[in-house]
């Protein structure tokens, strides 16, 4: 199995294995359709708790990153999120504010900051820029 | 069919005194039905004698004790029977072959599964003719863990299971326990110091120092609210911020602080992000950190 946890970590194994997955299906090494091991299968390749398997997979169902269909399986989807508009919101300013503080905290000009932000998008959203032939807003 | 009770075990003021030295003292303990329980402390602790107390093989001083319903004090055949047990130190007939121990075992569970059995007798790869004696103590463990498993049990206790083991030992041990146990409702109750073990397969987790229960939290809770915030301000900030819900204790070395914190960190961290500051970072902690914290200072918290 290509994810791999760290015990010894002070993020919760549930949330190493969302991160993980999360970045897997949003760079294309999971494929959406793609058939996932099921709670069981992969608690016991990764030696965890099978709680906290199914505890990541509700939370990255509920996000949208994988579905389950009952009796047959969970599959890497590309369903919007199960989430409200603010929810959504909320989430990605919360994130966005603690890495401001950060770059703050370390001197960055707002304008250095903004740029930052803005090579990192374009890392992550390169394909869909190459379909677009698009830039990003500043 | 197993009974849909909340707690596996449940403590009341558990208490045992040896002469006048109390090796359990006043102990509350709620082991959620399902759960793989980590019972983590130092040793000398009060881990063995909590355990042994459970299964009615040593008498409290005071205090009650219901393992799966059963009293400790006047049911302990009853709970026995439905609990497999592996201790400490290893208290197996030694003249037995592992396939007599086996045998004579299977004879006492009516719910004993020989495929469980033969599984780990292979993978284990144990010598059927072999005297117990004459096993390794790793070797011991693994039957140990058979013993354990084999019957079904609506409970399995593992006194510091892993000593013997080594990695790849451990890794099998775990791997069975997690196989044998997930989807049954079986109740597993592990107690260790070695917390990185603990840590992947516990889903709960109780902290035991000098007799007393420090925390009992589900582990993603416990890690999740359990931070460090490293902060160092550009002016003197409110003294009521530190009075803020889940701040535990706070040191202060000049304009440096260290906010130890057990919940509620997102909003604390906004709060203290309000203030001019050089730096306010958090430090995620492991259940070794997080053990130091409380064992560390002589059990008190803060």
């Amino acid at each position: 199995m290509w994810i791999h946890v760290d015990p010894s970590s002070g993020v919760p194994i549930y949330l190493q294995i969302v991160e993980q997955m999360r970045q897997a299906a949003a760079t294309g090494l999971l494929a959406s359709g793609e058939q996932l091991p099921s709670v069981r299968e992969l608690a016991l390749s990764l030696t965890v708790n099978p709680n906290t398997v199914a505890r990541a997979y509700q939370e990255l169902e509920r996000d949208g990153v994988i579905a389950v269909v009952r009796g047959v399986g969970t599959f890497v989807s590309d369903s919007p999120p199960k989430l409200s508009e603010k929810e959504r919101y909320d989430r990605i300013f919360k994130g966005a504010k603690q890495l401001a503080a950060q770059a703050y905290s370390l001197r960055f000009s707002a304008g250095e900051f903004t740029k930052t932000v803005r090579d990192a998008a374009r890392e992550v959203y390169q394909s869909e820029l190459q379909e677009n032939s698009g830039e990003i807003d500043a | 069919m197993r009974s849909m009770r909340e707690y596996a075990i449940e403590t009341e003021g558990l208490t045992k005194t040896y002469d006048d030295v109390k090796a359990v003292d006043g102990l509350k303990l709620q082991v959620p039905a399902g759960s793989i329980f980590g019972l983590l402390g130092p040793n000398g602790a009060g881990k063995t004698t909590t355990i042994k107390m459970l299964l009615g093989l040593v008498a409290p001083t005071s205090g009650s004790a219901r393992v799966l319903g059963f009293d400790v004090r006047t049911q302990s055949e009853e709970i026995r029977r439905r609990v497999g047990y592996l201790s400490e130190t290893s208290s197996m007939y030694g003249y037995m072959s592992v396939g007599e121990i086996l045998s004579f075992t299977k004879r006492l569970y009516p719910r004993w599964d020989k495929s469980v059995e033969d599984k780990y007798v292979d993978m284990f790869r144990l010598p059927r003719t072999r005297r117990v004696s004459a096993l390794s103590r790793g070797m011991k463990t693994q039957l140990g863990l058979i013993l354990a498993l084999a019957p079904c049990p609506d409970l399995i206790v593992l006194d510091e299971p892993t000593n013997g083991l080594d990695p790849v030992g451990i890794r099998d041990f775990l791997q069975a326990i997690l196989q044998e146990v997930s989807g049954t409702g079986q109740t597993v109750l592990m107690s260790s110091h070695m917390l990185y073990q603990v840590e992947r397969v516990a889903d709960w987790v109780g902290l035991i120092v000098r007799g007393r229960l420090l925390l009992s939290r589900p582990m993603d809770q416990l890690k999740l609210g359990q931070k460090k915030i490293q902060a160092a301000f550009q002016v003197n900030p409110p003294e009521r911020i530190f009075q803020m819900p889940g701040i535990e204790r706070v040191n202060r070395d000049g304009r440096r602080y260290v906010i130890h914190v057990s919940d509620n960190v997102d909003e604390i961290l906004m709060n203290l992000r309000e203030i001019p500051h050089f730096a306010v970072d958090v430090v995620d902690l492991n259940l070794e950190d997080i053990f130091m914290e409380y064992a560390g200072n002589g059990g008190t918290p803060s």
